[in-house]
């Protein structure tokens, strides 16, 4: 048996050992060479624009970035459980250089077979995940092909990845004694300790970051917003968690009671040693989770935008010399009719008069109620010549100048006599979201010559609203709907001829406004899915990972403990308690902290519905972790009822 | 009264060749009795102890402990079982390193859900008699072996179990914290008749026990009991074993690790 073949036999024969190791390989490259394959799709890279596959080429390098971390953090555990052997190769007179060849050539073995089975369960996955992604990018479904690039990416960077980290595992087992290795993790470990003083501050950063949330917000508050939260849920888990298990311990009537006595006592080391890996799946999640919030709630707000909006097209007439706008409508009529589309325009006059207080946009009655005709909503009463209804904007970043104007009760011109009473207030999405004064047909007239009078260079407002009766709001376009097909042409000629000043008004059109909008949040939310399943799935094998690696300690424990008389139900209990802690706590403290990042980005963003879309978030992640907590639980019992007697 | 009665016990292991590692056992031991059961290297001491110990089920036979029989219960309420009736002493401790002396020693009691008081009070008690009382606030690997066994003794007999049963529990030991400790259990086996069976290759821990049965190749083959002199017994001991074929080197008195 030459020095190869020890370590050829070494991997075959231990395959439990390695084969969390491998796994973990495996599932680092599966992922990076799907989604390799998905960005070098013919298809792909012909068909986006230059952003969106910027933004899939940085999403490729976090997967790797995050698949580096992930693979390094399994062989240091791996490596750790395998100290004893090391040390008795040590004692049987072993080199320093044969132990290195030795882990080198295990890596390079393990390396090359998850690579192969990475790309070969990639290759499977990846119909699915074409499948999936084409349907949220809203793209044709994207053939299979044969991805000589993407496997050569892949074979390339994982090849790397496995010699550095070979490397990098050598200064791992190097410079220990003897003793130390043969020992291993036999070696019972001292209680570990926490400082009052360090709990203290995490209690302290923590509570400054809700008072600080409370304070008005600017970007140095930010900044000392966010270190707090870093410095306070680092030492949460390593210093805090581990000073509350110890008072847990001292309250006898809790510890002393049924298992508690077994898992609490175990729960102060598993926190300490995993207190860094808590630490950034906490920030990392708490990100995801905030990123995804944001990105729902936009997606969310710009899908109220469309279905809160009656209209198809509303055109301005940015002043411009009557003929000159005419014309434009006559051309935007045209076209609807070419494709033989019934519609009806409401044309909606507007004027800015200056009242005591302030400038306001006075509307015509009339055409108000013309508005609130097609909107199926409340018409208002005829109005007396000296009589105003105000009409502000439901969206909550107006709130300010709403609440400013539903205090008038009283308008008096600025120049002029005139004095107007207001009868009525009312809200609506279809008048300017700045707000309105709504007046009689013949008050619209003098307040018009009055204003105009007043400020000659100014004009009387104009927009063509289009309602198309075949194109109701309540059905959101997609990309294969009339509504987003002729929107975007519209746009585009607009855009071309506004340039050389053929074309004066501006046509806001409501599909293509959404279908845009919507196709760029669903290419973050994509990418955000994608690496949060990523980052999800690295857990769960870390905590397997770990979970296999103190399985020979937890055995021989277990089995002692049911010689004197630890039923099955209560490890099953104990264990369990202690695989959901290690998979919860995080996510538990990740939720709480996305909420209360929330309420701060709430009030620089001013998003009206921010928590669903945030709960949602969590939501996924928990379910997710949820799924691979059940399967490592049922690994992990299944192994521990073995020794049950 | 019996306190352990075990009654026809035979066990077969199947495998490539059926073995048969114990062959229609009987073994009766009175309330307050202290046995010791000793034989060679693979004459099925640890099966035996592993049938009274309720830990693997026999092929045949009977086991009863206080008059109830064991092997009748599921696995939950045979641990239920185990940890009321029962108390252990092993040769490896099995005491859990996360836990201080006092909180491992009170383990059978939390684990039963008893009343913090009791709890307390039995604790106290029993660190007394083996006069751990100063290190129960310590950890494990922070006191001697002697230290260890006599605080895994602690936790077998805190909930006064009916039987009390030891694995090799001087294996580990040095002479003198293997008589210290062999005394201490005699003592214990005195004061609170405390019923106790004993399995070991150590001739000089069999010497304490009231009555000595040998086992070999899976039969019960002989038995010895105790005069007034327990140097004589000791020699009785010796000169059984070597008559039943064992080598002399390999009973040595002690075995350290």
């Amino acid at each position: 048996m030459n020095f190869r073949q020890f370590a050829f036999r070494n991997v075959k024969r231990n395959a439990r050992a390695y084969s969390a190791y491998f796994l973990s390989s495996t599932f680092a490259v599966t992922i990076f060479f799907v989604y390799a394959m998905f960005i070098f799709h013919p298809d792909m890279t012909s068909g986006v624009g230059k952003t969106t596959a910027l933004a899939m080429e940085a999403a490729e390098y976090i997967i790797f970035f995050l698949a580096f971390l992930f693979v390094l953090y399994s062989i240091s555990s791996f490596l750790k459980a395998r100290k004893k052997e090391f040390g008795i190769l040590t004692m049987h007179g072993a080199k320093a250089s044969q132990i290195n060849k030795l882990i080198i050539w295990e890596n390079m073995i393990i390396g090359t077979a998850s690579l192969l089975a990475g790309i070969g369960s990639g290759s499977l996955l990846a119909k699915g995940f074409f499948l999936l992604s084409a349907k949220m990018l809203e793209m044709k479904r994207l053939p299979l092909y044969l991805p000589w690039k993407a496997i050569g990416l892949t074979s390339v960077a994982f090849l790397g990845l496995f010699i550095v980290i070979s490397f990098l595992s050598l200064l791992m087992v190097r410079k220990k004694r003897v003793l130390e290795l043969l020992l291993g993790t036999n070696q019972p470990k001292s209680e570990p300790t926490t400082s009052i003083f360090l709990s203290l501050l995490s209690v302290f950063c923590l509570a400054g970051v809700i008072y600080f949330m409370k304070q008005e917000m600017d970007r140095l508050k930010l900044i000392i917003i966010l270190l707090l939260g870093v410095i306070g849920t680092y030492f949460l888990f390593s210093q805090l968690s581990v000073l509350v298990i110890r008072l847990l311990k001292k309250n006898r009537l809790f510890f002393w009671r049924k298992t508690n006595l077994i898992w609490l006592s175990e729960m102060a080391y598993k926190m300490k040693d995993n207190a860094r890996m808590f630490f950034m799946v906490t920030i990392l999640t708490t990100f995801a989770c905030t990123f995804a919030g944001v990105v729902l709630a936009y997606e969310q707000q710009n899908a109220e935008s469309f279905t809160n909006n009656p209209f198809a097209f509303k055109y301005y007439a940015n002043g411009g010399p009557e003929d000159k706008w005419k014309a434009e409508v006559a051309k935007i009529d045209k076209e609807l009719n070419q494709v033989g589309l019934k519609f009806e325009k409401i044309m909606i006059s507007n004027v800015s008069v200056g009242f005591k207080d302030s400038y306001h946009t006075v509307l015509k009655e009339s055409d108000y109620n013309q508005l609130m005709r097609v909107d199926k909503s409340e018409k208002i009463r005829s109005l007396k010549n000296d009589e105003a209804v105000i009409v502000t904007s439901p969206e909550k970043d107006m709130e300010v100048m709403s609440k400013k104007l539903k205090q008038l009760k009283q308008l008096s011109l600025k120049e002029g006599n005139l004095q107007l009473s207001v009868v009525e207030q009312k809200e609506s999405r279809l008048v300017f979201p700045t707000g309105v004064l709504v007046v009689s047909d013949a008050t619209y007239q003098t307040l018009k010559k009055v204003a105009l009078k007043a400020n000659p260079e100014d004009h009387e407002g104009l927009e063509v609203n289009y309602f198309v009766p075949d194109w109701p709001r309540e059905r959101l376009p997609n990309a294969s709907s009339a509504e987003v097909k002729m929107g975007l042409k519209f746009k585009e000629e607009m855009e071309s001829k506004r340039e050389s000043g053929e074309w004066t008004g501006a046509l806001l059109a409501r599909a293509p406004e959404y279908f845009l909008s919507k196709q760029a949040t669903q290419m973050y939310m994509f990418i955000g899915i994608f690496i949060a399943a990523v980052f999800a799935v690295s857990i769960a094998s870390f905590l397997h990972f770990k979970f296999y690696t103190d399985l020979n300690q937890d055995q021989r424990i277990y089995h002692g403990l049911s010689k004197i008389g630890l039923s099955p139900k209560e490890m099953i209990r104990a264990s369990t308690i202690q695989i959901a802690s290690l998979f919860f706590i995080p996510i538990v403290v990740a939720g709480l902290q996305s909420v209360v990042g929330l309420s701060t980005l709430n009030h620089i963003l001013q998003f009206t519905t921010l928590y669903t879309p945030v709960l949602t978030a969590i939501g996924f992640f928990f379910a997710l972790q949820f799924i691979f907590f059940l399967i490592v639980r049922m690994l992990y019992l299944r192994q521990l009822k073995r020794v049950m007697v | 009264m019996d306190m352990l009665k075990v009654d026809g016990l035979t066990k077969v292991y199947n495998g490539k060749v059926t073995y048969e590692a114990l062959s229609n056992i009987n073994l009766t031991v009175e309330k307050g009795e202290f046995v010791g059961v000793m034989g060679p290297s693979g004459s099925g001491k640890t099966t035996l102890l592993n049938m009274v110990s309720t830990i693997d089920a026999p092929t045949s036979g009977e086991v009863y402990i206080n008059g109830k029989q064991p092997f009748r219960l599921n696995k939950n309420d045979l641990a239920v079982f185990r940890r009321r009736e029962l108390g252990f002493v092993f040769q490896d401790f099995n005491l859990l390193d996360t836990l201080t002396i006092g909180e491992n020693i009170v383990l059978p009691l939390t684990l039963d859900t008893r009343g913090m008081r009791e709890m307390k009070r039995k604790l106290e008690v029993v660190a007394e008699k083996l006069g751990i009382t100063d290190i129960l606030q310590k950890r494990t690997y922070e006191i001697s072996g002697g230290q260890r066994q006599r605080a895994a003794i602690a936790r077998a007999i805190i909930h006064s179990p009916s039987l009390l049963l030891a694995d090799e529990p001087t294996g580990n030991l040095d002479s003198k914290s293997a008589r210290a400790v062999m005394e201490m259990m005699a003592e214990i086996n005195q004061t609170d008749q405390t019923t106790t069976m004993l399995v070991t290759h150590d001739a000089l821990a069999a010497s304490y026990c009231h009555r000595v049965v040998f086992i070999k190749d899976g039969e019960l083959v002989n038995q010895i009991v105790r005069g007034k002199n327990r140097q004589a017994f000791f020699q009785e001991i010796i000169d059984m074993l070597s008559s039943l074929g064992g080598i002399a080197h390999e009973l040595s008195s002690v075995r350290v690790s």
